[in-house]
């Protein structure tokens, strides 16, 4: 019928099994390559071997983050050289010893991962508040980490997360501020905004300025209001149609506007945003309605306002507030 | 498509160009010797810094494309051999399992192991021993009696009639949804 039947079936096994020689793999690379319908098949046989087994499955990670990294790595190799010939040509022989050394260091063979020094930010439950070395500010919620390099502020500045995170990055126009997440790219100037990554999407939430999504060659703006979302499994940029409810980022900036919602939704993202407990002693307060702004307000300032609005009692005790009353109006 | 060495002095640009065209088939073809997304980037990564250390010294006509595939193939070999010293050590490791894979295709995975069972006897075993034991096409003929062009013929079998059950079906349903 199709092409599906004159496909290289013998030689993608050999490929997916390990077993390809690198002319194998360069024979496949160029079947894949030759025409469009080949990269849909292709696509498809890697669908089958991949979910025939639970393990890890393959993922193309972003061709510019790596590049990136490997230019990191390049970077200090041309200096060390120059050096050491314009040396070498004053002091003649001694030097030998230390190209020697230098060869030796770069031709190990495990000279691989952490060449680069990593500076890395891990939580676990709690939420992380922290200041970059270029002021930029970052709060990491929980269960998130980020790595950035020693120096990162030099030249470009490049992050690495996974999890959910909010920035408020520090304008430098000549050093763009990149958040790499899963295989996508957020790449800004200076404003602020949020990450969120789950099994599914990556969603980059602006609150001020822009910033750009991109993965490979394709990208999206997205603007202050907006909501950028890259569907993981589809591979797939987009914007989310309606604005996004900014008390999902409460827990970063400490910005609530409370729209007639249960006291239990409320208290629950004040627990995030500040790190505290709420215990309700009257369960049947939770669903007490209200609505309500806060800007960045103290704790006490909003359980005074909660307990004014719904004539209930506020007993603030170190990080644990306990809600009592006898009911909200009704 | 292929680039070539000549004895150019913006040797950056071509290293970057290079990386550029063949990251991602030498990543993919890294993960298949390493079944490991990282370690497959990492061994990318060091064949580029060692091309970039050889920029000089390579041939003007030499294929910069073979050279990588086969510095690839090279150090994935020295990773798994290096993996099995540290294995007999430690005992046992336990197989590294990605959450996200577990959720997102439980259903598409059960859908797969049944086409697997209904392959026939040989191509069923043979497959097994290469995508779940992750033995190798020689310890497979050997294992088996076979010869190891018998094992290449079966592997292409399983492949091809699992592509064809899980995506020709899937094509006539969507059809069938579409115009029906």
């Amino acid at each position: 019928m199709s092409t599906a039947e004159h496909l290289p079936y013998e030689l993608l096994g050999k490929y997916f099994s390990g077993e390809a020689s690198p002319e194998e793999a360069m024979a496949v690379e160029d079947w894949i390559q030759a025409h469009r319908d080949h990269r849909k098949l292709y696509d498809q046989v890697a669908a089958v071997w991949d979910d025939a087994s639970l393990q890890q499955r393959y993922q193309l990670p972003d061709r510019a983050t790596a590049l990136e990294e490997l230019k990191a790595r390049l970077a200090p190799a041309p200096v060390t050289r120059k050096k050491t010939v314009i040396r070498w040509m004053m002091t003649g022989i001694e030097l030998l010893g230390g190209v020697a050394v230098i060869l030796f260091f770069l031709f190990r063979p495990h000279h691989t991962p952490k060449t680069l020094a990593l500076v890395s930010r891990q939580t676990e439950t709690a939420i992380r508040r922290d200041t970059l070395p270029d002021q930029s500010i970052v709060v990491l919620n929980s269960h998130t980490s980020l790595q950035y390099a020693t120096g990162f502020q030099d030249t470009a500045r490049w992050v690495k997360l996974s999890g959910e995170a909010w920035f408020d990055v520090t304008s430098q126009p000549d050093k763009p501020f990149i958040v790499a997440v899963g295989d996508i790219r957020v790449q800004v100037l200076g404003t602020s905004f949020n990450i969120r990554e789950s099994d599914t999407a990556i969603a980059v939430m602006v609150k001020t300025g822009a910033v750009s999504m991109s993965r490979g060659d394709s990208s999206i703006q997205v603007k202050a209001g907006q909501e950028g979302i890259y569907d993981i499994s589809r591979k797939q940029l987009g914007l989310n149609g309606s604005t996004f409810n900014s008390n999902q980022l409460g827990y970063a900036t400490r910005m609530f506007s409370f729209e007639n919602i249960t006291l239990k939704d409320i208290t629950t993202q004040l627990e995030k945003a500040y790190g505290i407990r709420v215990i309700f002693e009257n369960k049947a307060l939770e669903n007490c309605m209200m609505s309500s702004s806060f800007e960045n307000k103290p704790i006490t300032y909003i359980f005074e306002v909660i307990s004014v609005t719904l004539n209930v009692t506020c007993r603030i005790d170190k990080d644990q507030v306990y809600i009592s009353g006898t009911g909200c109006g009704g | 498509m292929d680039i070539h060495f000549s004895r150019a002095k913006d040797q950056e640009r071509l290293v970057e160009a290079s990386f550029q065209t063949y990251f991602e088939g030498l990543h993919r073809y890294a993960f298949t010797i390493l079944k490991d997304n990282d370690e497959a980037k990492d061994a990318v990564q060091a064949v580029f810094l060692k091309l970039w250390e050889k920029r000089n010294e390579l041939d003007a006509q030499q294929s910069v494309k073979s050279y990588l595939y086969t510095a690839v193939y090279h150090y994935c070999l020295n990773v798994k051999r290096h993996e099995k010293v540290k294995d007999n050590y430690l005992a046992q490791r336990t197989p590294v399992y990605e959450h996200r894979n577990e959720l997102v295709s439980k259903e598409t995975h059960r859908r797969i192991m049944e086409h697997i069972d209904s392959l026939s006897p040989q191509c069923r075993l043979i497959f097994s021993k290469s995508r779940f034991e992750g033995r190798k096409y020689a310890e497979i003929a050997a294992d088996l009696g076979l010869s190891v062009k018998t094992v290449e013929v079966q592997m292409g079998k399983a492949l091809k009639i699992l592509r064809a059950k899980l995506f020709d079906i899937m094509m006539m349903i969507l059809f069938a949804w579409l115009f029906l």
